[in-house]
């Protein structure tokens, strides 16, 4: 099964005919050759389940460097004062960038009765929560989680350090009491674990979640 | 071979994102770790994206972050691990009588620079031509030829270390 009768088809080549079904000389040899026949039979019948790409809200479209416009140096001058004083759309509370550019995503998983939600921001008594962060690979960050309602700030679970990936699970679940909305943040910091301040929505390795009664 | 192009990230990582995947657990012997790395080059990508990322184009990305997984030493001792649970890769070309696997990949990484590794994947994983190969790299034939030599001079010198 694993020899080729010829010159075996390459997988990039495979994986486009997959595609495209244009490549004539690929569907003689496939007719033919039975090792490239399994080849092609088995990327065929797999199915990859994909994570979400999540795509950020506060990224923006690239700016082209005008080089025409390199001579008028007076109105570059003017051009970045007007840059700073153009107010930036926030980016959602929800997403944050810790030190070194990292950009982390903060995510809420609710367990109810044995019901597991993920696009659910409400809470109700005996629910049980649980946090997710998704985070571009590279060095571990500590992350601390501060729930913040009218009256207290609580710290549910202790300081954990995670390595970044997909949907990384926080250690640890906690509930939400009172009826009034509470605040969820994870406090973010790739290099020590974060002090136990009052979180501030929007700051640079904070991201939070408002979490309101039903 | 014309490619593909794709005018926006999401729909290239609809399009080829799973062809990417079998690609990087071609190398990595894990799916999971190879969903990691194609997540984490779109996520890369989006940002300066263009329609001349092709597919080609990602598959060779796609090698370059293979190889940086495997240059890290826990990485490459968990993914060694877990290489004996995985299936068999298919192992159309082989190298000295050999199929490339994850433990041969693992051993001459520290051995070979990156051009070479380029073209070990492109031939011993991806099952490329020598022509393809010289296409893929924007390499000569020649570049290629000398490459592979040099590649099956370590292999044989892995041999005769183990056998000592």
């Amino acid at each position: 099964m694993n020899t080729c009768i010829g010159t075996p088809i390459s997988w990039l080549r495979l994986e486009t005919y997959a595609l495209d079904k244009r490549d004539a000389a690929v569907a003689k040899h496939l007719g033919e050759c039975p090792a490239c026949n399994h080849c092609f039979a088995q990327l065929s019948d797999d199915i990859v389940a994909l994570p979400a790409l999540i795509v950020p809200s506060s990224s923006r479209p690239k700016r082209t460097w005008l080089w025409w416009l390199a001579p008028a140096m007076a109105a570059a001058a003017a051009a970045i004062l007007l840059l700073v004083l153009v107010r930036r759309e926030p980016a959602p509370d929800h997403i944050t960038t810790i030190k070194g550019g990292r950009q982390v995503v903060l995510g809420v998983v609710r367990e109810r009765s044995g019901s597991i939600r993920r696009d659910v921001t409400t809470y109700a008594p005996g629910d049980r929560w649980k946090l997710m962060l998704t985070c571009e690979p590279g060095p571990a960050i500590w992350v601390d989680v501060t729930v913040v309602d009218p009256k207290s700030v609580d710290h549910p679970l202790a300081p954990a350090q995670l390595s970044c990936g997909n949907e990384i699970v926080v250690p640890g679940a906690f509930e939400i009491t009172g009826r009034e909305a509470n605040v969820v943040c994870a406090v973010l910091d790739p290099d020590a674990m974060p002090p136990r301040t009052t979180p501030v929505p929007g700051t640079p390795g904070t991201a939070c979640v408002t979490l309101t009664p039903e | 071979m014309e490619a593909a192009r794709s005018p926006d990230a999401q729909a290239a990582y609809r399009s080829w994102g799973p062809a990417l995947v079998r690609k990087a657990e071609r190398i990595l012997r894990s799916r999971e770790d190879a969903v990691d790395v194609v997540h984490a080059l779109f996520v890369d990508l989006i940002p300066r994206w263009n329609s001349e990322m092709d597919l080609p184009y990602l598959y060779r990305a796609v090698t370059n972050r293979c190889l940086n997984v495997v240059r890290d030493r826990g990485n490459r001792a968990r993914l060694l691990e877990r290489e004996h649970t995985s299936a068999a890769p298919v192992g159309r070309v082989k190298l000295e009588d050999q199929i490339v696997g994850f433990g041969l990949i693992a051993a001459l990484v520290d051995k070979l620079d990156e051009g070479h590794m380029q073209v070990l994947v492109a031939r011993f994983v991806d099952d490329m031509t020598q022509e393809e190969i010289a296409d893929h790299l924007n390499l000569s034939r020649k570049t290629i030829g000398k490459r592979l030599d040099r590649i099956r001079d370590e292999v044989i010198a892995l041999r005769t270390e183990a056998a000592s």
